[in-house]
């Protein structure tokens, strides 16, 4: 039963990162909206959780949550600073990457910890 | 914590490699674009992606003894290794990719010549792939 709920909510917080990921790619090659140098380093703290999460999800490896919540942190605190700076608000994938960092520590918080072994 | 078994030992030095020369990257990165103010393309910042995150992983299991981590690690450094060799040939022939770079520089542009700095990434990234390949994992 909460084995089942940690599984969703895994998937799930890959899937955010995953479509956060893809979006900030579409703003950039397809809608060739540059974003600002926090804004990219802002993005070093997405990018590997749409590996990361997925490999979590797919392995069943809730013990993942005590690698990618630092992530997450991080990202967050990183994307609030970038909103208080100036020209980072064009290219709104930023702003939706500090959505998702939110919504991926929200699920992996109440995901319950088990390790796998082996 | 139990007595760490040899191949705990073993694994814990390739561990400590890779994520010494995931650490020295990074620390390297950002000396090069924040105090020697390389501009980074975007391409270069893809391969920041893939390099910054082994700091963290690599350096929370050093402190958990936690060698699973190679299936986190592996997938992150393997991907570095394709973005660093598609940047050195995009480099070395402009435009075989007929792929606009979307960042305030070119990825064409070359700060140090005499060792390329997506050449620097793609040691970093084979000597953490090798060495994350000869971790074993539990049984």
């Amino acid at each position: 039963m909460s084995n089942d709920r940690s599984a969703l909510l895994l998937a799930v917080a890959w899937l955010v990162a995953l479509l956060a990921t893809l979006y900030s790619q579409y703003t950039l090659q397809i809608q060739s909206l540059l974003p600002c140098t926090w804004c990219w380093y802002q993005w070093v703290l997405l990018y590997p959780q749409a590996i990361i999460l997925g490999v979590a999800t797919w392995r069943g490896d809730y013990g993942i949550r005590h690698y990618a919540l630092p992530f997450n942190f991080i990202g967050i605190a990183v994307g609030l600073y970038t909103l208080s700076q100036p020209g980072c608000t064009t290219n709104p994938a930023c702003v939706v990457a500090l959505v998702a960092l939110v919504v991926i520590t929200l699920c992996l918080a109440m995901v319950k910890p088990k390790t796998l072994t082996g | 914590m139990s007595a760490l078994t040899a191949v705990d030992r073993r694994n814990r030095w390739l561990v400590a490699l890779a994520f010494l020369v995931g650490l020295v990257a990074t620390v390297g990165s950002i000396y090069y674009s924040e105090v020697r103010y390389f501009v980074p393309c975007e391409l270069c910042w893809y391969q920041r992606y893939w390099m910054y995150p082994q700091v963290i992983l690599l350096g929370l299991a050093l402190l958990r003894n936690d060698w699973n981590i190679k299936l986190y690690a592996l997938p992150l450094s393997l991907v570095g290794i394709a973005t660093s060799v598609y940047h050195l040939l995009e480099q070395n022939f402009p435009g075989i990719f007929a792929r606009a770079c979307k960042s305030a520089v070119p990825c064409s542009i070359e700060y140090i010549p005499s060792f390329p700095i997506p050449a620097q990434a793609l040691v970093a990234f084979v000597i953490i792939t090798v060495a994350l390949l000869l971790v074993r994992r539990k049984s």
